[in-house]
């Protein structure tokens, strides 16, 4: 059995940057920083966990729906 | 250290976080009171993740209250905590500007001859606008009356503007429709319109020179019968520092400046902004499309 540490279960980043799902252990929660998307790999592919709130924005920008879809939104003026 | 798995993951107050030393490497640790979740690397907190905050009221948008990530807090729509749609009054509205009831803004109505055909809607904290068929007044017929919302808890900070458009009789000097935006005394600053058969300006002031307001169906300024003229915007903003800026639009993009810089010592006791008759004598029905403020990013 492979041992890990808490703290590789608990990724952040950009999406962009997220590692594959087969490259981490199953179970690992992964924030994407811009887009706010929260997912867990199974060890075969990520899927949506949760959403939080995106990093960036300027002052008096709010939170907006991009579409209809779960996740689907963005800062903006 | 061996920790359990629920060790990691631990909750409380912003002011109750423990010291990132004294939990286990990876730490996530989840702020109740502002929504922030952060992660300890065995020695300090870094932001892990910001969830939804707790808190906020109906109607509320999460807003940013500064550049940096995740700073954001719930305020009121349309401006990140401009005034509510109900802080205006409009406490009367009759073709002789007598009070005769309060009422909210979003109740706006008249007394006059003819009374605002349309439902007016809260645009989502901002402002109004007419649903259903346009929003026709009567302005009366006597100079320096009309309608207009009590503005005299209006904070200037904030735009206000309207969609408008003339509906007049066949002639020259019709589609007297006018903003203005002064003391009860009528003192302040106005867009009204004025046809002297060549020239129209605008200008600070009441009752002397004047611009038509809505143009004619086919540009010019006349019109040909009663007729509908084209809709304009008309937007009033203060700077903040000490005066106000008046412009125009047709299409609400492109705006032209109409007064740059207006003296806000000019506007003794703010009270009024809305429509009133520059001519006396004449009598022209008014389209009211919009109203709505607290939205600066018009950009006007």
């Amino acid at each position: 059995m492979t041992v890990s540490t808490f703290a590789a279960h608990v990724l952040r980043g950009t999406l962009a940057a997220r590692p594959a799902a087969t490259d981490v252990q199953p179970g690992t929660l992964y924030v994407a920083t811009d887009t706010g998307l929260v997912a867990q790999s199974d060890g075969a592919a990520w899927t949506a966990y949760a959403y939080v709130v995106p990093a960036g924005g300027s002052t008096g920008q709010v939170l907006t729906k991009t579409s209809g879809a779960d996740g689907a939104y963005d800062w903006e003026t | 250290m061996t920790a359990r798995f629920a060790d990691h993951l631990i909750r409380g107050t912003a002011a109750g976080i423990p010291a990132a030393s004294d939990v286990p490497v990876g730490t996530l640790y989840e702020e109740s009171d502002t929504g922030v979740v952060r992660q300890s690397d065995g020695s300090s907190w870094t932001v892990y993740a910001l969830t939804v905050p707790p808190g906020g009221s109906t109607g509320q948008v999460l807003a940013k209250t500064s550049g940096a990530d995740y700073d954001a807090d719930w305020a009121a729509a349309g401006g990140g905590g401009g005034a509510a749609l109900s802080d205006f009054r409009l406490p009367g509205v009759g073709d002789d500007g007598t009070a005769f009831g309060a009422t909210t803004l979003d109740e706006m109505e008249y007394a006059g001859t003819t009374p605002l055909s349309a439902v007016w809607t809260a645009i989502a904290g901002t402002g109004l606008r007419a649903a259903g068929s346009e929003a026709v007044v009567q302005l009366p017929t006597t100079a320096g009356h009309g309608i207009w919302i009590d503005a005299s808890g209006f904070d200037p900070s904030y735009e206000v503007a309207f969609l408008v458009s003339g509906h007049g009789p066949a002639g020259s000097n019709v589609a007297m429709l006018g903003i203005q935006l002064t003391s009860a005394a009528g003192v302040g600053i106005a867009m009204t319109p004025y046809s002297d058969g060549n020239s129209y300006l605008w200008e600070v002031g009441s009752g002397t020179a004047h611009v038509y307001a809505s143009t004619g169906p086919s540009g010019g300024v006349a019109y040909t019968a009663w007729e509908d003229g084209r809709p304009v915007w008309f937007a009033i903003r203060y700077d903040g520092a000490g005066h106000y800026r008046l412009r125009r639009s047709e299409d609400g993009a492109t705006w032209t400046t109409l007064i740059a810089s207006a003296s806000r010592a000019a506007v003794a006791g703010l009270a009024r902004v809305g429509f009133f008759n520059a001519n006396a004598g004449s009598s022209e029905a008014v389209s009211v499309h919009a109203v709505i403020y607290g939205t600066p990013d018009l950009g006007v």
